[in-house]
Order: C-alpha cells, then sequence, then structure tokens
C-alpha cells in the first residue's frame, strides 16, 4: 500500500488540521519532483511485490495541474508495479473536475475518486470555506460517472452548528440521489488551531447539540442501510464490493508506505512519518526529516483493537490470540465481558464487534480494552 | 559536664532554621557542606523544607582556651509534631529561637517558645535573614522585645545565607546557656527524644542523659514499655554514629539495642539501669494520640497484603502512625489509619506512592468521636461509616482545639468570618505588635481538617501563621450525611457534619462530585442524604455520544494515545456498583470552597 500525500490547498477548510498549506505552482513543482525523488529512492523492486493499493490524497492533490501529475504518475509506473485488481484512489476537490482531468486520470490508471463534497447546501458550503458550490459537487459526480469510473466516494460533514435534522437528511437523499458507490461521513470536529475551534472558543459559534449530531447519525445509518448500503467501518459506508480497499488496510493493521511531507509509514512494529514541513521536503530530496515511533507489543495491541474494532468485521479472537498470545487474549476476554453482557459488544462466530449502541461509546469501550502499564 | 551545651532551635518553617544550622555545623568544621540542607535527609523533607524527624549532632568548639561540646537538637517545625518537639525541649538547657526578619514572629514560634519557656530554657533570640533587602530588623526586634522581655542587645543579627553571626551564636550558647547538671552518680534515667530506623541495625533511640550514666553492654529497661535490651552499642551522634563505652549524665547519644519495631521506642520514655533502676520516670511522657483517621485502601483490591507490608514499613521509622484493617462496602479492604494531623497523613500519603509505589485511595479525614448510647456507655468511633444508628444515640462528643493564628489587621475581618463559618468561638484577641494580631479560638477539630489551611493561606494572602493544641471533647449536634451512587449509599464518602451546616454542605459535596466523576456510559445520580431523607441531588449526564471521526493512516497513532491516556485514568478509578469513581472523588469534600 502507498500513500502520497499532496500538502497543497487553494484554500483551507476551517475544520481541518490535515497538514496543508496555500498553493505555489513553483513550490508544488519543486515538491513533486522531491515526490519522485522519494519515490525513486525507496528502491522498489519493480515487480517483485506488486501494489494493492494507491492513494493520493491531501491537501488536494487536484491543483496541480496536469504536467505535475504526469511527472507523478510517470515516477509510480517506474518504480512499482501493480496487482491485477488494484485500487488507484485520488482524491479531487469538486471545483477542478473537468471532463479533460477526469480522462487524463483515467488513462493514468485512476479507478477510484474520493470527492470532497461535505454538503449539499451552499450556505454550509460557504460557512466551511470550500471553494464549491451544491450545483458544481453534482456536476462534478456526473462527470465522473459519464467517464466510466464507477468507483465514487463522497466525503459530507453532520453536526456542523446550526444545522437542522432536516437539512442533514436532505443532503443524504441529495447525495443518493448520484451515482456514487461510497459515503464517508463526519461529523464536525473541533481540532485545536484550526478557525473553527477559535470560533467556538470565542463564542461566536455554538457546537451542535450531542443529542442532535447522535440522531443525524443514526438517521444517517438507516437511510443509507435502506438505500443498500453496507455500514462497513465506523464512519465508511459503500455498496455491495466497493468499500476502500486503502482505508481497510489501515484498520487491518497492514503495512503501508506514505510518501511526502507529513506522510506515515507503517511497517508492522515500527511507525514513522515526514515531517510537516514543504519546505525542508524540497530540500531535502528523497531524504525528508522522518520521525520514528517503534511500537512496544502493547501498543500494537492497542492499535490492533481499536483499529479492528472500527470495522463492521470486528476482531477475530483467534487470529488476535495468534498474533499476540494468550496473555493478552486473557486479557481482552476479561475486559470484554462487562460490554457484552451490556450488549454494546458481541461475539459471534469469534468475531468481536461493537453492536449498534456500541459504536456510539466506542471510545469508552476500546481504551478499556487496552492494555496499558 | 560543665563543658557541654545542650541546645535546640525553635522556628517557623521557611524562617531559615536549617540552613543556619547548616553554618553552625560548617563553622565547628562538623561537616563541609556541599548540597542541601544536611539535617533534613528525607527526599520528602528536602522538597517540602519541613524537617519531619527530630534529629541531633554533636559539635564542638573552643572558646577562650575551653573545648566545649555543643548538641544541637533539632526539632520538627509542625504543628502535627508538638509532642514531639517538647520531648525535644525537655532534653536541651537552652534554645535559639530563630526570627525571620522579613517576616516577624508566627503563631507556631510563640507556641513552642511557650513550651520552652515552661521548661526553663535560656532563650537566645536571633533574627535570621538580615541580609536581605526587604528584611525589617527593627520592627521584628520589636516584637521579640515585647514577646520575651529581654533586652534589644541580647538579639543576634544572622543570616544562614552569609554566615553573619555565627560566630556570636556560637558564642552565646558558651555564654548564656547553662550546662547540663544532674547527679552522675544516680541511678541511670535518659530521656529518649527521638528514634530512627536502620535497616541493618533496626531501631536507634536518640536520648539525653538526665542523671547517671551508662555503659556499652549494660542491661537496661524502657520504663514505659517495660522492656529489657542489652545496649549493644551506645555513643554520640556526629555526622556518623560515633560509639563509646560510656555516657554520662548531661551527655546526648544514641543506643543500639537490637528493637526490630518503632512502638517499642517511644519518644518521651525514660532509659533506666535493669539492676539499679531509677525509681521514678522523667515527667511528661505521653502515649502519642492520633488526632486525624482516614480510610487507605487499595485500589485493587489484590494489592490489600502490599498495602499492610508496605504501612507495617512505613511504621518502623514513623511510630506514630496506627492503623487497623477495615472494610468498606464501597471499597473493599483497607486500612484505617490515624495520623497526627494533615500533614502527617500527606506525608505518609506520598511515602506510600513514592517508596511503595502503592496506588490507593484515601478517604475524607475525620476525627476521633465519643458516641454516648441512651444507656450512657460511651464508643471512640473513627469512621463515619461506624457510627451506630441515630435512634441508640443520646449524644455526640467531638474533640476540640485552642487556636492561635496570627496575622496582620487587614485580614482580620475575614479571618474572623472562616473561623465563625467553621463553629470557631472567639477567645481572646491580642496585638504582637502595631500591626500584627493574636487570635485565639476555640473550634472543633474536625473543621480544621478540612480545608482550613488552605482557606486561611488564601484570605490572608499567607500572612496568617497558625497553631493549635487540643482542649478535650465537647457536645456537639452532629448529624452523618450519606453520599448515594445511583440510589446506591457509598459508605467511605459519609461524614459527620453539624446540624447547621448539613443542608448547604450536602449541596456542595453534590456539586462538586458532578464536577469529579467522569461522564459513564449511563446517567449517575448523586445524592445527599441524612438518614431517609434526601437533601440534595445532581445527576451527571451519560457519556457525550462517540460520533464518527475518520481514522486513518496518520492517524492511528494519536488515536491510540488518546485512547490509552483515558484507559490509564481508568486504571486509576475505583469501581463502586457499576459507577467508576477516580480517587479524587473521595476527597471531594477537602475541596469544597
Amino acid at each position: 500500500m502507498l500513500y502520497i500525500h499532496i500538502p497543497f490547498c487553494k484554500q483551507r477548510c476551517i475544520y481541518c488540521d490535515f497538514y496543508s498549506t496555500i498553493f505555489n505552482k513553483e513550490k508544488s513543482r519543486k515538491y513533486v519532483s522531491a515526490v519522485c525523488k522519494e519515490i525513486e529512492l525507496l528502491n522498489h523492486d519493480k515487480g517483485s511485490k506488486p501494489l494493492d493499493s494507491i492513494y493520493i490524497g491531501g491537501g488536494t492533490p487536484s491543483v496541480l495541474g496536469i504536467d505535475c501529475l504526469t511527472e507523478l504518475f510517470e515516477s509510480i509506473r517506474q518504480h512499482f508495479c501493480f496487482n491485477q485488481d488494484y485500487e488507484f484512489t485520488i482524491e479531487l476537490n469538486p471545483d477542478d473536475v473537468t471532463t479533460e482531468l477526469i480522462a487524463f486520470l483515467k488513462n493514468n490508471g485512476i479507478n477510484r475518486i474520493s470527492l470532497g463534497v461535505q454538503s449539499f447546501n451552499d450556505e454550509q458550503l460557504r460557512f466551511l470555506n470550500r471553494r464549491h458550490n451544491a450545483l458544481r459537487a453534482k456536476q462534478a459526480v456526473e462527470i465522473i460517472s459519464n467517464s466510466g469510473i464507477n468507483n465514487i466516494s463522497i466525503d459530507l460533514i453532520y453536526g456542523l452548528p446550526n444545522q437542522t435534522l432536516e437539512q442533514w437528511n436532505k443532503n443524504i437523499h441529495e447525495a443518493l440521489r448520484l451515482p456514487i458507490q461510497h459515503i464517508s461521513a463526519y461529523s464536525l470536529m473541533y481540532e485545536e488551531n484550526t478557525p473553527l475551534y477559535k470560533l467556538r472558543e470565542s463564542g461566536k459559534i455554538v457546537e451542535a447539540d450531542e443529542q442532535l449530531s447522535f440522531q443525524m447519525y443514526k438517521s444517517l445509518c438507516s437511510t443509507l442501510k435502506q438505500a443498500g448500503f453496507q455500514h462497513y467501518e465506523i464512519s465508511n459506508f459503500c455498496l455491495p464490493n466497493k468499500h476502500s480497499r486503502h482505508n481497510s488496510g489501515y484498520w487491518n493493521a497492514k503495512p503501508y508506505i506514505g510518501i511526502g511531507a507529513g506522510a506515515h509509514s507503517f511497517d508492522g512494529t515500527i511507525r514513522y512519518f515526514n515531517e510537516e514541513n514543504v519546505d525542508a521536503y524540497i530540500q531535502n530530496p528523497g531524504h525528508p526529516p522522518r520521525v520514528f515511533e517503534k511500537l512496544s507489543l502493547n501498543e500494537r495491541i492497542n492499535e490492533y483493537i481499536f483499529t479492528s474494532l472500527r470495522t463492521a468485521k470486528g476482531l477475530n479472537i483467534i487470529d488476535f490470540q495468534n498474533r499476540f498470545g494468550n496473555q493478552a487474549f486473557n486479557h481482552i476476554q476479561k475486559f470484554s465481558i462487562r460490554h457484552i453482557n451490556n450488549k454494546h459488544l458481541q461475539l459471534n462466530n469469534n468475531q468481536l464487534t461493537l453492536t449498534e449502541d456500541g459504536i456510539f461509546l466506542s471510545d469508552d469501550i476500546m481504551s478499556d480494552l487496552m492494555i496499558v502499564d | 559536664m560543665k563543658n557541654i551545651r545542650n541546645f535546640c532551635i525553635i522556628a517557623h518553617i521557611d524562617h531559615g532554621k536549617s540552613t543556619l544550622a547548616d553554618r553552625l555545623l560548617e563553622y565547628t568544621k562538623t561537616i563541609n557542606i556541599t548540597e542541601g540542607q544536611m539535617l533534613d535527609d528525607m527526599e520528602l523533607e528536602k522538597e517540602r523544607g519541613i524537617t519531619i524527624k527530630s534529629h541531633a549532632i554533636q559539635m564542638e568548639y573552643e572558646l577562650n582556651g575551653e573545648k566545649y561540646i555543643l548538641n544541637l537538637i533539632d526539632t520538627p517545625g509542625h504543628v502535627d509534631f508538638s509532642y514531639e518537639v517538647s520531648r525535644s525541649i525537655a532534653a536541651c538547657e537552652g534554645c535559639l529561637l530563630i526570627v525571620d526578619s522579613t517576616q516577624g514572629v508566627q503563631a507556631q514560634t510563640i507556641s513552642n517558645l511557650y513550651m520552652a519557656i515552661e521548661h526553663d530554657l535560656e532563650i537566645i533570640p536571633i533574627l535570621n535573614k538580615c541580609d536581605m533587602p526587604n528584611s525589617m530588623p527593627e520592627e521584628v526586634s520589636d516584637e521579640i522585645v515585647e514577646l520575651l522581655g529581654c533586652k534589644e542587645e541580647e538579639i543576634i543579627r544572622a543570616s544562614g545565607k552569609t554566615g553573619q553571626g555565627v560566630e556570636d551564636i556560637l558564642k552565646a550558647v558558651i555564654e548564656r546557656i547553662p550546662a547540663p547538671q544532674g547527679d552522675p552518680n544516680a541511678p541511670l534515667q535518659a530521656l529518649i527524644f527521638d528514634s530512627v530506623f536502620n535497616s541493618f541495625r533496626g531501631i536507634i533511640a536518640y536520648y539525653k542523659i538526665i542523671n547517671g550514666s551508662i555503659r556499652k553492654g549494660e542491661n537496661v529497661v524502657f520504663v514505659n514499655t517495660k522492656k529489657q535490651y542489652d545496649a549493644d552499642e551506645i555513643g554520640v551522634l556526629k555526622m556518623d554514629l560515633c560509639p563509646r563505652n560510656k555516657l554520662t549524665c548531661g551527655d546526648v547519644g544514641y543506643i543500639v539495642s537490637g528493637i526490630k519495631t518503632a512502638t517499642e521506642v517511644k519518644v518521651g520514655d525514660t532509659i533506666t539501669s535493669a539492676s539499679n533502676p531509677s525509681p521514678q520516670a522523667i515527667e511528661g511522657f505521653e502515649e502519642v494520640k492520633p488526632m486525624v483517621f482516614a480510610g487507605i485502601y487499595p485500589i485493587e483490591t489484590e494489592d490489600f497484603e502490599m498495602l499492610r507490608a508496605s504501612l507495617e514499613k512505613l511504621q518502623l521509622n514513623d511510630a506514630s502512625l496506627t492503623f487497623q484493617p477495615e472494610s468498606s462496602v464501597a471499597l473493599g479492604f483497607g486500612f484505617r489509619c490515624g495520623f497526627l494531623g494533615m500533614l502527617h497523613m500527606e506525608i505518609v500519603q506520598e511515602r506510600l506512592d513514592r517508596e511503595f509505589n502503592m496506588n490507593v485511595i484515601t478517604t475524607v479525614p475525620n476525627v476521633s468521636y465519643h458516641i454516648f448510647d441512651k444507656h450512657g456507655e460511651m464508643k471512640e468511633v473513627h469512621n463515619p461509616a461506624g457510627m451506630p444508628d441515630v435512634l441508640e444515640i443520646e449524644h455526640i462528643e467531638e474533640p476540640y482545639i485552642r487556636a492561635s493564628i496570627i496575622t496582620r489587621t487587614d485580614y482580620i475581618g475575614n479571618i474572623m468570618t472562616l473561623c465563625l463559618s467553621k463553629r470557631g468561638e472567639l477567645i481572646k484577641q491580642e496585638y504582637v505588635s502595631g500591626n500584627r494580631v493574636e487570635l485565639h479560638y476555640d473550634m472543633p477539630l474536625a473543621e480544621i481538617v478540612i480545608d482550613f489551611y488552605d482557606k486561611l493561606k488564601s484570605i490572608s494572602k499567607g500572612y496568617a501563621s497558625f497553631d493549635y493544641h487540643p482542649i478535650g471533647f465537647r457536645p456537639s449536634k452532629l448529624v452523618k450525611l450519606d453520599i448515594l451512587l445511583n440510589g446506591e449509599p457509598v459508605d467511605a464518602l459519609s461524614t459527620l457534619t453539624h446540624v447547621d451546616n448539613s443542608v448547604y454542605f450536602g449541596r456542595r459535596m453534590c456539586e462538586k462530585l458532578k464536577e469529579l466523576l467522569p461522564r459513564q456510559q449511563f446517567d449517575i445520580a448523586i445524592q445527599a442524604a441524612i438518614g431517609a431523607k434526601i437533601i440534595a441531588r445532581e445527576t451527571v449526564k451519560q457519556l457525550r455520544k462517540d460520533v464518527t471521526a475518520k481514522c486513518y493512516g496518520g492517524d492511528v497513532s494519536r488515536k491510540r494515545k488518546l485512547l490509552e491516556k483515558q484507559k490509564r485514568g481508568k486504571k486509576r478509578m475505583k469501581e463502586i456498583g457499576n459507577v467508576q469513581v477516580p480517587q479524587k472523588a473521595f476527597l471531594a469534600v477537602l475541596k469544597l470552597d
């Protein structure tokens, strides 16, 4: 699995705490060159380990323009090969979507698009400081679909200040009218150092009522279920066989390589990430400053617990025992009993999963199962 | 004997006692000081700047061609340890009264000074910190003159920091303090003023010989415990133990006799000879009685035995700590511990944490109550949960103290209001100097135990000093206030409170607990009740619904750390019924404002 981070945006959304800077043509050119250098130095044996999945995320990869993207695709092709049924995703801003761009992406092997729609309400889009409007988002989906790409995901955000349940339901229905196969839905988070956070701190906006957010989520789950979507991860829904294989890798503790400033990698025991600094990244092409974190056994166990419990498939306790031994197995049994009795966890065919009620208490339950000294 | 001088130092906390003592040790070449203050050797003591246990040290000094032996007996500087101070004082003929020239005389200084005067000690007043720019030597000198009735010239100006006045102090010790008296040929009478635990040698007792002499190997008796020991080793205290074959009347020394438990060596006890016993013990011995009680429980029930072992070890060098097993419905098995006071309790708690790595819950401290039933029988209760049924109680008595508070006149109003709210009764009020007043209050000890110091400090901006001594039991209208979580009474949160304050108190308890209890998977009802009557209620709403946040490659680490932190928090909580209660909630009552 390969992730490539493009940390540029034309404007910043008020809630975003991902690493990204304001787009600058000159800088982005140098940046892409440095990314290609990092790819080259990975020294990946072409053909020996075909990739299952590539994901180009951001930021806004679609701000790069065709020439930069061409350089990037060529580099990828030169240094990696793909599995037969590979997944190749790119994140796009609806505002950047044109027939030409999509044709170009498709020609370069892109077979999945993640579109940052967020809302179909113009007022809300303005509040979030998004570039596009609702009409543009719908047109973008149509363009992509008409190109023949049939694996389209959109992002939606709920629990905005002053958002009503009716408005949210309308958003869901608008989404379902479009030819999409995947929805990622997030509740609006107030991350420190975002303009959104400051607005709340200064009292200019009031966070959505938690009961209302909860109702929005419930409504989302039931409406999508009726429409044939599977709720395969806490915040992800898809039509059959259209789950994000890339993101599923994160939840199944698969190793992955992240390229670009701020990108994270994981080799099974060690996590590391490139520093979140575009200038430093450009200045050290292929050798960006990195931060390493070696996971202890307990930390690996803890990650395994909470990432697997995020998925509908859940945690396979036999697999867990094989991976981490009897002591860890006994621990997780001891701490899950109470939650199973409370019907917040369930154990079927050795799969431990959150129940629908359990999902809303997931932090409490997951942390309970964890092992700390 | 005529060339021995035994003296102690009386000073308020932070008035520079330890630093000045260090200077004396340096000047007499007893020690070369490189770091820290010599007399305090426990880590905790250093941090808190309080000498918890008294120590003693011998110095040699030559004046006018004569060699003198100076024994400095260190005294603890906190109200909790006033009995220990009194025994140290009883072992001396003189004392240095150290007053910070930037602060003036404090309540504690006065009460210890009175103790010294009672024992006919020669007082050498010293103005310390004279090098400080904010020093007020004239003003504070006036206070001392007023207090002692001495002449101004008798006051020595000194600075522990610069070493100013050290020579004058040593000279004054020799010239003004009388040599010890006593009959070297009388039967042995030695006053134990302290003891320490040594892991190789057992308990080492420190004493001063009042009459007679002691020889190495002699069979001795501790009068109050009636136990006999062989004096395996005796000697004097320098920087190390210095063995001697014989010590005689006037000497300050130590004895090693293979004693295993600290409780056998009682401060104030008399050592005498087994073959030629003294007909009477030295006066003033008291059994040290704990004043404050609290439950200490292991968070993990299986750690009970480990907690017992830890407390036993603590007791080895802290004989004033008492503990008895008890059980609580809420907390399981633990111990009801008795402490000399609040500071003592905090010290024990911290030592359990630091030295034994014990994760414990301490319940709200309380005092000892005398409960009289309808038949006139008295029962002593150390735990509100152990109260008999209300219908069986005729009346309750609680311990009272006489408090002395010295403060600047600006704060009198606030302090009086505080004391009044603590059921205090003003006994008298007198001026120490132009703008400083000493207030005397009679107050229930129970009110002091609960957040009195902190409040006093904050309303007086630190310009109030406080001391107290017990004055016996008095009848009080007390009721037992229970706290219920989801309808279940939590015995560990029960308190006894005065009936007039009970409703307000119950309401505040509920409010405070609401702040301290983390939200959980269900609503938690917090209720305060007196008997069957609910007097206050609060609700902790159920956990915020975790709604859906993203979690991809770059989020895993951060999210894991967040959840691990949550888990660590839970590990420090106690499950009562199905409610998770953090340790600090058990001390909620201390944090009411």
